[in-house]
């Protein structure tokens, strides 16, 4: 079944993120490349992607209630806490005249 | 490209780190070193200065701090010694090399091979949580500052904004805006004016200094619920209120024997307005009411804040009463920094953290002061 899009997008978005903060994640950066648990991620760049994350969702994020680690170790796991978290599309009924 | 090292704090280190920590508040090299003797050499609780330091090219481009503390926990108080992880900074062109976490690695692997249990961090911003958290260290949430801001009405402001552009004028800018003077002792110029400094009638009073035997007493008068705090006694009174960086102040309530007392605290560096209540204890109710209302009458301080994480709902009601409301900083750390705790057991650190047979990472297991962190 293909990507939704959106999911893609998101991707991309955070994948630029990522490697612009730490460019040595450039060759070596798939969907389940440890950033956390591995030290490829370290404090700045997280912040940097937390704060990406709170965009998304639209929502703060308290950073001290998650376990880290397991949570935001990597792109997917990252791009599945956006999607669980962020806001439902606002329901488009049928246009009135 | 020369390889980074993490060394432990030499006395030769002394000017490099002092020059480091412009890069935390601005502070000359005078005013940091005075700092760094007081935090570190000075500390009552620890015989010598554990700073873990990151060196590149013999010059020092990192570096974290662990300052002593002394906390005791449950019903007879039992103490321990607890380090404190602070001053953490990295030279900007450092940054983003995974230097926090290897600085940390080795400042676990010394903290636990020396025998410490735990290591608390008592003020950490943003990038030190989320540092911290992927280190083994685990967040009892942020401190709930309580902020109250009162509005400055005054043509003083803008005459003096204006004076600076004119010629020979400009030098009577700080005077008539009241900017003047150093950035500590200035926050405190209307309570310094107005407070009555002679204990009269058992009535409240400013202090510039403390009176440490006095408070002693009415701490220990005043019983311990044995929740996690730190000791509070005449050799910690007497270093802490020394912070060469801190301006102090200090309202009593009572005579000789004192019913109360209200530590301020304001900056002496930088351009930060807010004045900080870090101590507050009372016999009474009334005569907790007395102190703030008194801090709040002779101060009129135009920002006013405090740590309310552990307060009672009853002093949190009376903050509110009195116009405080929650902060709103900067984004992941709102209602200001977080308090972190890691137990040192284990490389990852996934241990409990406990002092003595207390688990410490729930909140409501300590009695938590903005003095017991360097933010006070």
């Amino acid at each position: 079944m293909p990507e939704p899009a959106a999911r893609a997008e998101l991707r991309q978005a955070l994948r630029a993120l990522l490697v612009e903060s730490a460019p040595e994640l450039s060759g070596e950066l798939d969907d389940d490349t440890p950033l956390l648990s591995s030290g490829l991620v370290e404090s700045t760049t997280l912040l940097d992607v937390a704060l990406w994350v709170e965009d998304r969702i639209d929502a703060e994020v308290d950073l001290g209630a998650l376990d880290l680690v397991t949570a935001w170790d990597s792109v997917r796991a990252i791009l599945d806490f956006v999607e669980r978290h962020r806001p439902a599309p606002a329901f488009r009924g049928p246009a009135t005249a | 490209m020369a390889a980074y090292e993490v060394v432990p704090y030499r006395p030769e280190f002394r000017g490099h780190v002092a020059a480091l920590q412009r890069h935390l508040w601005r502070g000359d090299e005078p005013a940091n070193l005075a700092y760094l003797d007081w935090k570190y050499e000075r500390n009552p609780y620890l015989p010598a200065p554990l700073i873990y330091l990151a060196v590149h090219d013999g010059r020092v481009i990192g570096m974290r701090g662990m300052f002593g503390s002394a906390w005791e926990v449950g019903p007879r108080g039992e103490r321990f010694v607890v380090p404190c992880a602070d001053d953490f900074t990295i030279l900007p062109e450092h940054r983003k090399r995974g230097l926090f976490g290897r600085i940390m690695t080795v400042a676990h692997e010394d903290l636990a091979a020396r025998g410490y249990r735990c290591a608390f961090s008592l003020s950490a911003g943003p990038v030190t949580l989320a540092g911290s958290l992927v280190s083994g260290w685990r967040s009892l949430g942020s401190v709930r500052e309580m902020h109250r801001e009162r509005p400055v009405a005054s043509w003083r402001g803008p005459l003096g904004t204006q004076l600076r552009s004119w010629p020979l004028l400009w030098r009577w800018a700080d005077l008539v805006s009241g900017r003047g003077g150093p950035a500590g002792r200035r926050l405190f110029r209307r309570l310094d004016a107005r407070a009555p400094r002679a204990r009269a009638g058992g009535k409240i009073w400013l202090g510039l200094e403390p009176r440490v035997d006095a408070m002693v007493e009415l701490i220990a008068r005043l019983g311990h619920d044995g929740r996690a705090r730190h000791v509070r006694d005449a050799p910690y009174l007497t270093w802490r209120f020394a912070n060469p960086l801190h301006e102090y102040r200090f309202l009593f309530a009572g005579a000789d024997r004192l019913d109360g007392y209200l530590v301020l605290q304001a900056y002496r560096l930088g351009g930060r307005r807010s004045v900080n209540i870090v101590d507050w204890e009372a016999a009474t109710p009334s005569v907790r009411t007395g102190l703030l209302r008194a801090a709040l009458a002779w101060g009129r301080f135009a920002e006013l804040s405090t740590w309310t994480i552990t307060l009672p709902e009853a002093m949190r009601s009376l903050l509110r009463e009195a116009g405080f409301a929650p902060a709103h900083r900067r984004r992941l750390a709102r209602e200001g920094p977080h308090l972190l705790v890691r137990a040192l057991d284990g490389a990852a650190g996934r241990g409990e953290p406990a002092l003595g047979d207390r688990r410490l990472i729930d909140a409501a297991d300590w009695d938590m002061r903005m003095l017991y962190s360097m933010a006070g």
